[in-house]
């Protein structure tokens, strides 16, 4: 057997094992729970800082993972439209469902891109933040292939879009430097930074 | 525009009062006086308690949540109208606090600091 099949079907059959599992579960693969954690977090580090300098460092690293965000759903999207791959409940017999049933392709996971894009987005400027965003990151991705609506490669390839997306603004960022620099002026000037 | 039911509204809430929290916790770790009306360690606390019932309180009222609701777009564009109502918020309130304070307690907290730092 294909070893993203049986990996998945691996951790599919945890679904119904355990209740205290599925719980949790079901709190962390939801659309709401993480994806809006995230973004509570994303906005209010565009305050953080103690000196004027750090507050800087701050906001252009929430400006930089903006940015990659929407790299990693352009290129998510580009994925969906060469590429479509079902879903394993359309695809698999025997899937347990914990979740309902999404229509767009299942390779590569967007949402999983997204959350990446954030977590590692943030993990470049502000660490211990950064690693409890990671660390919620891979269990929403664990859930995702628990719950029946993604094979395992899905989760990784989603994961790798949304790190490298967000990597790039940073480590090639000179070019974005002086846009950031503007962006936080114009805030500025509104009360807003 | 608001979708099944109450999830749009309830949706926007919850992005409002967790923003909320944890704007007020930034506030505190950070002592941003603008942002928050309570002292550092309160307003972490207060920001917790908020992010908490914000959870609580959503995923208590939506126990519809496992079945599609708000698309990618929507998200977004309702997680930034929360967190705006969220700053708009803390922003009044952060006024109201140094508008309201006793002036001989500004003008001493700057020297505690310093204390602090010797």
């Amino acid at each position: 057997m294909n070893p993203d099949v049986a990996l998945f079907h691996l951790l599919n059959n945890l679904t119904g094992t355990f209740l205290a599992l599925d719980t949790i579960a079901l709190f962390i693969v939801n659309d709401y729970a993480v994806p809006a954690l995230f973004a509570f977090i994303v906005g209010a580090l565009w305050f953080a800082g103690h000196a004027e300098r750090e507050r800087v460092v701050f906001k252009s690293g929430v400006l930089s993972t903006l940015v990659g965000l929407l790299l990693a759903n352009l290129i998510v999207k580009l994925c969906w439209m060469t590429f479509f791959r079902p879903r394993p409940f359309a695809a698999e017999e025997t899937v347990r469902l914990l979740f309902y049933r999404p229509s767009v392709s299942s390779f590569p996971s967007e949402p999983v891109a997204t959350l990446m894009a954030l977590a590692f987005g943030v993990y470049l400027f502000e660490r211990r933040v950064g690693l409890i965003m990671l660390a919620l990151t891979f269990a929403f991705a664990f859930t995702r292939v628990m719950a029946g609506v993604h094979y395992p490669s899905d989760v990784i390839a989603g994961a790798l879009i949304g790190a490298g997306a967000v990597y790039a603004p940073f480590r090639y960022g000179a070019a974005t430097n002086g846009l950031n620099a503007r962006i936080i002026d114009l805030a500025k000037r509104f009360g807003l930074a | 525009m608001w979708g099944e039911g109450n999830l749009t509204p309830n949706y926007i809430l919850f992005c409002a009062c967790g923003s909320f929290g944890a704007l007020q916790f930034v506030a505190g770790k950070y002592a941003r006086r603008d942002l928050t009306p309570f002292a550092p360690r309160l307003a972490q606390l207060v920001g917790a308690v908020f992010v908490i019932f914000a959870f609580a309180w959503f995923f208590r009222i939506q126990p519809d949540l496992f079945i599609p609701g708000l698309a990618g777009g929507e998200f977004v564009v309702y997680s930034f109208v929360g967190f705006v109502i969220a700053f708009l918020i803390s922003r009044l309130l952060g006024w109201l606090a140094t508008r309201f304070t006793p002036r001989h307690v500004h003008a001493l907290a700057p020297r505690k600091r310093e204390l602090h730092s010797k």
